[in-house]
């Protein structure tokens, strides 16, 4: 998984804005310029992200489609990661497991728990700017 | 166990792993250099040095190495075959007072050379720096990735 790719593609969303209603229904377009902006981040996002990370419980089939679900998604693998990690030092406090495995499922729990802020940030900012041009 | 975020990390795990076992063999083999007999009976014989043997362990190919132009790159891993038995002769040293001399006063002392079993463990040691090594850089990679996205 490029994750340099995936930044790029989240740095180049351009929210769509509608131009049928240019006066007075600024909410209303806001809401349905979200929606069209948030479909067309979710396959964007789906296209890089969503088959490169495989969580348990989503097959091939059945891809996520919303970026409300994708989050979800990283949010599960998240926690998978982090149980995998305190599993492993529970081993080594044992005496069964090595130490480097301990660390290095340690430092894959951080970096998927950074990625997942990072892509909050950008949604979050995304957002921001998008409610910034309502006038 | 989903697909790592760290590139090659499933290799240096591995090798750590490996060089781990091999540490661990190496330690054994030094502990038991003047075991003259390692169990108690008429017939045994002394500590026989162990050797460890590593194998590369290739990942499943994928179907694009077939057909398509460009096949897919799979790490491979390090896995540990087995722990043999080095089959060098034992030494026989001139000890008549020793218990387990036999009828000429010789005695067979175990086939380890305390000097190459330092250079091994130098070697394992050394490789271990260098996998983590490997993993530093690698993690220190992703981590610059992730600025990209902040200002």
């Amino acid at each position: 998984m490029n994750i340099g790719a995936i930044y790029s593609r989240l740095q180049g969303i351009q929210p769509p804005l509608t131009t049928e209603n240019p006066a007075g229904a600024g909410q209303a377009a806001g809401r349905s310029s979200f929606a069209s902006f948030e479909k067309a981040l979710a396959s964007q996002m789906t296209e890089s992200v969503g088959t490169a990370l495989p969580a348990p419980g989503v097959s091939a089939s059945n891809p996520v489609t919303s970026a409300r679900g994708i989050l979800g998604q990283m949010i599960g693998d998240v926690q998978n990661r982090q149980d995998i990690a305190k599993e492993a030092v529970q081993s080594v406090l044992q005496g069964e497991g090595s130490v480097h495995k301990a660390m290095i499922a340690m430092e894959e729990a951080t970096i998927s728990f950074q990625l997942l802020a990072e892509m909050r940030n950008k949604v979050v900012e995304s957002l921001q700017e998008l409610m910034r041009m309502q006038v | 166990m989903s697909i790592s975020l760290i590139p090659g990390i499933d290799s240096s795990g591995s090798a750590l792993d490996a060089e781990r076992m091999r540490l661990n063999v190496i330690a054994n083999n030094i502990a038991n250099a003047n075991t003259t007999k390692t169990i108690d009976g008429p017939d045994a014989q002394p500590y026989r040095r162990q050797v460890v043997l590593f194998e590369s362990v290739l990942a499943e190919q994928t179907n694009g190495a077939s057909g398509k132009g460009g096949s897919a790159y799979e790490p491979a891993t390090v896995h540990v075959r087995e722990v043999t038995d080095d089959s060098r002769p034992f030494q026989e040293v001139y000890q008549p007072g020793h218990p387990h001399a036999n009828a000429q006063g010789m005695v067979k002392m175990p086939n380890v050379n305390i000097a190459e079993e330092m250079v091994d463990m130098i070697t394992a040691s050394r490789s271990i720096e260098a996998n983590v090594q490997v993993i530093t850089s690698a993690k220190q990679m992703v981590r610059t990735s992730l600025e990209i996205a902040r200002r």
